[in-house]
């Protein structure tokens, strides 16, 4: 990051910053406010910025006004109606663009959807049980085979726990139970994730305050 | 302080202290060399790995697209600075777009990957190309499947599109033999759901570690061919390439974090413990 902000004031006052939105752990104070609301404009200032030099200038302004692609006024006018919502009176008008929008998303998406969710994670679990190979060694091999009877004993068994027509009783009552297991260990999977991804972003945090911060200091002053 | 006090003590420890000893555990490490670190590459990282070596240099290029914004940068910058390394050393072409919603992750791009271009010397429009952002990920996906020159004009610098050397050959999905996400959203999956399963466009997947857990069915069932999982898949890469970066360096960090954080699990716990039994 350090080339981002090659001027050492600018990487001074980003670790600033930073350190005022730090302060909110001890408790709320206006240094906390002051930067929250910067980071906010600054995102809007960005993305209003973006979208006008990547979207809005070459799809709208130059396809129609110099390419003469008078096409692109459609879309363009679909848009703009959208903000009709607010103005209650003719908010009505923007539901025709959204009509459209997710008329022509869902037509798009579903076969997608359908291909991609649902066939081949189904097909992904549709396989042999037994994982023989003998290029390989006898564990890998038992290792595999008990991967795939995992993967297929588990996929059925978090099924029929969402399985609510018959009562959960008995060998029914034992195997949604363990299907509520595998459920279980996924989730703590994905907190272990969850964990390690909120670490990360504190260590990047504290690598641009000790190292990039100090350095531009060292710069400025040194 | 009577036994029962100091049970109830630690079973509410000021989140302030919690916070003190998490900043001093991140710290730490990054002055001393403790506590070691053993990165060994696991095989959805060989995976991914084997894909951008596959890739022929000076060919067709490695797409990357940077679906991130700075929240995750700790995350994602070192996974990205750590394939553009791989690339760049190797002559791989690299072709960047950024589909994060709010453009932020083109900001990012355009800071990352002029600067690791530089280090050897690859030339903008020949050796790479950053065309930008595009607003709604999923249908700019689909457009790039059709045509890259409609979905991107001209670039991230306001080159036309048919004017930059590297985009000749390129017309949609056909000519790239494969895209990395480095996403901090359900992007990554949206790459292997619609271009990687509409298109078979071989899909890679460089993901914030929160949403690794969600993307292993995908890799399990081929439709994504190798992901770099948080900040360890980083660290994994780097190790591939033998280029030590910001992924290795914090995993020192994240390792005494986890330490701190397990101890402060088994102290709250036992207090409960004994608190109970001492009704």
């Amino acid at each position: 990051m350090d080339a981002a902000l090659a001027n050492p004031i600018w990487t001074i006052l980003a670790g600033l910053v930073t350190l005022a939105i730090f302060s909110f752990l001890y408790r709320d104070n206006p240094l906390y406010k002051m930067a929250e609301h910067i980071a906010v404009g600054l995102s809007v200032g960005f993305l209003v910025v973006t979208y006008y030099n990547n979207v809005f200038r070459p799809k709208v302004w130059d396809n129609v006004l110099h390419n003469g692609q008078f096409d692109y006024l459609i879309p363009f006018f679909l848009g703009i109606i959208l903000f009709t919502r607010f103005v209650p009176k003719i908010g009505w008008v923007s539901r025709w663009a959204l009509a459209f929008y997710i008329g022509g998303f869902s037509g798009v998406s579903i076969p997608s959807t359908l291909e991609g969710r649902v066939l081949q994670q189904t097909e992904a679990t549709i396989q042999p049980l037994l994982s023989i190979d003998s290029a390989r060694s006898w564990s890998a091999n038992f290792f595999a085979t008990v991967d795939s009877t995992f993967l297929v004993v588990g996929t059925l068994a978090c099924l029929v726990f969402f399985f609510f027509s018959l009562e959960h009783k008995g060998g029914i009552g034992r195997f949604a139970y363990f299907g509520r297991l595998c459920i279980m260990a996924g989730f703590g999977a994905s907190f272990g994730y969850t964990v390690m991804a909120r670490v990360s972003l504190l260590i990047g945090r504290i690598q641009y305050l000790t190292r990039d911060m100090v350095d531009s200091i060292g710069r400025l002053f040194g | 302080m009577q036994f029962q006090e100091i049970l109830r003590l630690l079973q509410n420890i000021d989140r302030r202290i919690i916070y003190s000893v998490l900043f001093v555990a991140v710290t730490f490490p990054f002055y001393i060399d403790w506590p070691p670190v053993r990165i060994e590459v696991s095989r959805e990282v060989e995976d991914a790995y084997n894909v951008i070596e596959s890739i022929p240099p000076h060919s067709n290029p490695l797409m990357i697209s940077f679906d991130y914004d700075p929240a995750s940068a700790a995350e994602l910058t070192p996974m990205a600075e750590a394939v553009l390394h791989h690339c760049f050393s190797r002559g791989i072409r690299v072709l960047a777009i950024s589909l994060q919603y709010s453009g932020l992750g083109a900001g990012i791009a355009s800071d990352v990957v002029p600067r690791i271009a530089a280090e050897y010397g690859r030339k903008q429009n020949v050796d790479w190309a950053f065309l930008g952002f595009q607003p709604n990920a999923v249908i700019a996906m689909l457009q790039m499947g059709e045509d890259f020159k409609k979905t991107f004009p001209i670039d991230y610098y306001g080159t036309p599109v048919n004017e930059i050397p590297l985009m000749e050959p390129i017309q949609n999905y056909d000519q790239i033999p494969a895209v990395i996400t480095l996403a901090s959203t359900a992007v990554g999956e949206y790459w292997a759901v619609y271009p990687g399963s509409r298109y078979g466009l071989k899909v890679l997947a460089g993901l914030t570690a929160v949403y690794t857990a969600d993307i292993q069915p995908f890799y399990q069932s081929g439709q994504i061919s190798g992901i770099l999982g948080g900040l360890k898949g980083a660290a994994e890469y780097e190790k591939r390439i033998d280029k030590i970066g910001d992924g290795t360096a914090g995993m020192r960090s994240q390792k005494t974090v986890h330490y701190m954080i397990i101890l402060f699990i088994v102290i709250g716990n036992i207090a409960y413990l004994l608190s109970r039994r001492r009704g």
